[in-house]
C-alpha cells in the first residue's frame, strides 16, 4: 500500500501526537513480547508506520488503542518467527546463560535484574501464551479484549493466561 | 509429585479473573503449596508490571526512524525524477552538440589540408548572415532541420597524411558548433 505522504498538516500533527501518546506503552509491550529493547524498537517502528498508513481508516481514539495492541502483537509474532531459532535457550541452561551474561549479578541493580529475569522467562512461553499474559497482566485488557486482539475465544484465552502464569512462576523460580 | 488441583484456579484468582470463592478460601487456609503459589504469582505480576528501563533516547530512536521513513518515499521519488531529468537533459543536449567546445581556442579551426574525397563532398556554405544570425527561438526540430554542414575551404597547401582532418559543422543556433576531428590516415586516397 502506498504511504500517504501528502497528508494534510492537521493529520500529520495528529499522527505525531498519537505516536507520542502511545509510544512508551507500545515500546513496553514490545519489550515484553520480544524480550529485548532493540527488537522492541524495530517492532514499535513498524507498528507506527502501519498506524501512519491506516490512520485515516481508524474511527476514534479507542479504536486506535485496540488497533495498536493487535498490530503490536502481530508484528512481534512475525519478528519472533524470523528469530525463533536464534533466540531460544534450553530451559535447563537458562540460569547458566543468564549468569554468563551477567556474571556479577550482585553489582546490578535489582530492578535491572528483575527485568532480565522476566524477559528471559517470558521468552520461554509460547508466543500466544506470552501475548495473552502480557495483554492481560501488563496492559490490563479484559479476557474478552485479549481474545478479540488475538482472534481467539474467551475461554481459550482464559486457559492460556492461567497456564502462562503457572509456567512463568516455575521459570522465575528456576531463575532465582 | 502430585500437583494440587487448585493451581489453575489460584492462578486465575491471582490475576483477578475470578472472585475468591468459599471453596478456594477454605483450600488456601489448608494448603501451604497454594499459599506459596499465590504469593509467588503476585510477585510475578509485580515484576511483569514493573516499568522496563525506557529512556527518552530509546523513544527518540523509534520516533525519528518513523518520521524519517514516513518522508522517505517522497525523497526517493524526487531523486528519481531529478535523475531522470538530468539524464534526459544530458542525452538531449549531447545529441544537439551543446557540449561542443566553445572556447575561442577550440572554435578556431586552423587551415588544414583536406583529403580530396572529403573536399569533393563539401557542401556549399550557406550565406554567413544566415548562419550568424539565427533565431534563438527555433525549436529543436527546426534546429536539426536547418543544420548545415560547413567545411573549411580546401587548403592550397599540399596534403600530408599526418595532418588531422577537421570538420566544423555550424547549426542555426550560433551557440551550437559541432567539430569533428579525424585522423587523416586511412581517409585519404593516395
Amino acid at each position: 500500500m502506498t504511504i500517504p505522504i501528502e497528508m494534510p498538516v492537521t493529520a500529520v500533527v495528529e499522527f505525531e501526537n498519537l505516536m507520542r501518546s502511545h509510544e512508551r506503552r507500545i515500546l513496553r509491550l514490545a519489550i515484553r513480547l520480544t524480550g529485548n529493547l532493540a527488537d522492541a524498537q524495530d517492532a514499535a517502528q513498524e507498528v507506527f508506520m502501519r498506524l501512519h498508513r491506516h490512520l485515516a481508516s481508524l474511527p476514534d481514539e479507542n479504536s486506535v488503542e485496540r488497533w495498536l495492541h493487535r498490530v503490536t502483537v502481530n508484528v512481534c509474532f512475525d519478528m519472533g518467527r524470523r528469530m525463533k531459532s536464534s533466540r531460544r535457550v534450553p530451559i535447563d541452561g537458562l540460569a547458566r546463560s543468564l549468569a554468563s551474561v551477567y556474571p556479577s549479578a550482585e553489582t546490578l541493580a535489582s530492578r535491572r535484574e528483575g527485568e532480565e529475569r522476566i524477559a528471559a522467562a517470558l521468552r520461554h512461553l509460547g508466543k500466544r501464551e506470552r501475548a495473552a499474559l502480557v495483554l492481560r497482566d501488563l496492559e490490563g485488557l479484559t479476557t474478552a479484549e485479549v481474545a478479540e486482539t488475538l482472534g481467539s475465544t474467551e475461554s481459550t484465552v482464559r486457559v492460556q493466561i492461567s497456564k502462562a502464569r503457572l509456567k512463568l512462576r516455575e521459570l522465575l523460580k528456576e531463575l532465582q | 509429585m502430585n500437583e494440587c488441583s487448585y493451581r489453575e484456579e489460584v492462578a486465575e484468582y491471582a490475576g483477578g479473573d475470578v472472585a475468591l470463592t468459599e471453596d478456594l478460601r477454605a483450600h488456601l487456609v489448608d494448603c501451604g503449596e497454594c499459599q506459596a503459589l499465590l504469593l509467588g504469582l503476585e510477585e510475578d505480576r509485580r515484576l511483569l508490571q514493573a516499568e522496563p528501563a525506557i529512556s527518552a533516547a530509546d523513544l527518540d530512536v523509534v520516533r525519528s526512524a518513523v518520521l524519517r521513513r514516513r518522508v522517505e518515499p517522497r525523497k526517493y521519488w524526487g531523486a528519481a525524477v531529478a535523475a531522470g531529468v538530468v539524464v534526459a537533459t544530458l542525452l538531449g543536449a549531447g545529441s544537439l552538440g551543446v557540449f561542443a567546445p566553445r572556447t575561442p581556442e577550440m572554435a578556431y579551426t586552423p587551415p588544414v589540408p583536406l583529403a580530396p574525397r572529403v573536399a569533393e563532398k563539401a557542401v556549399t556554405p550557406l550565406p554567413t548572415e544566415k548562419v550568424r544570425r539565427p533565431s534563438r527561438k527555433a525549436n529543436s526540430d527546426e534546429l536539426m532541420a536547418s543544420l548545415a554542414v560547413l567545411l573549411e575551404p580546401p587548403s592550397t597547401a599540399p596534403a600530408t597524411s599526418d595532418a588531422p582532418v577537421v570538420v566544423t559543422m555550424s547549426t542555426a543556433d550560433p551557440d551550437v558548433v559541432i567539430i569533428l576531428l579525424a585522423d587523416s590516415k586511412g581517409e585519404v586516397d593516395e
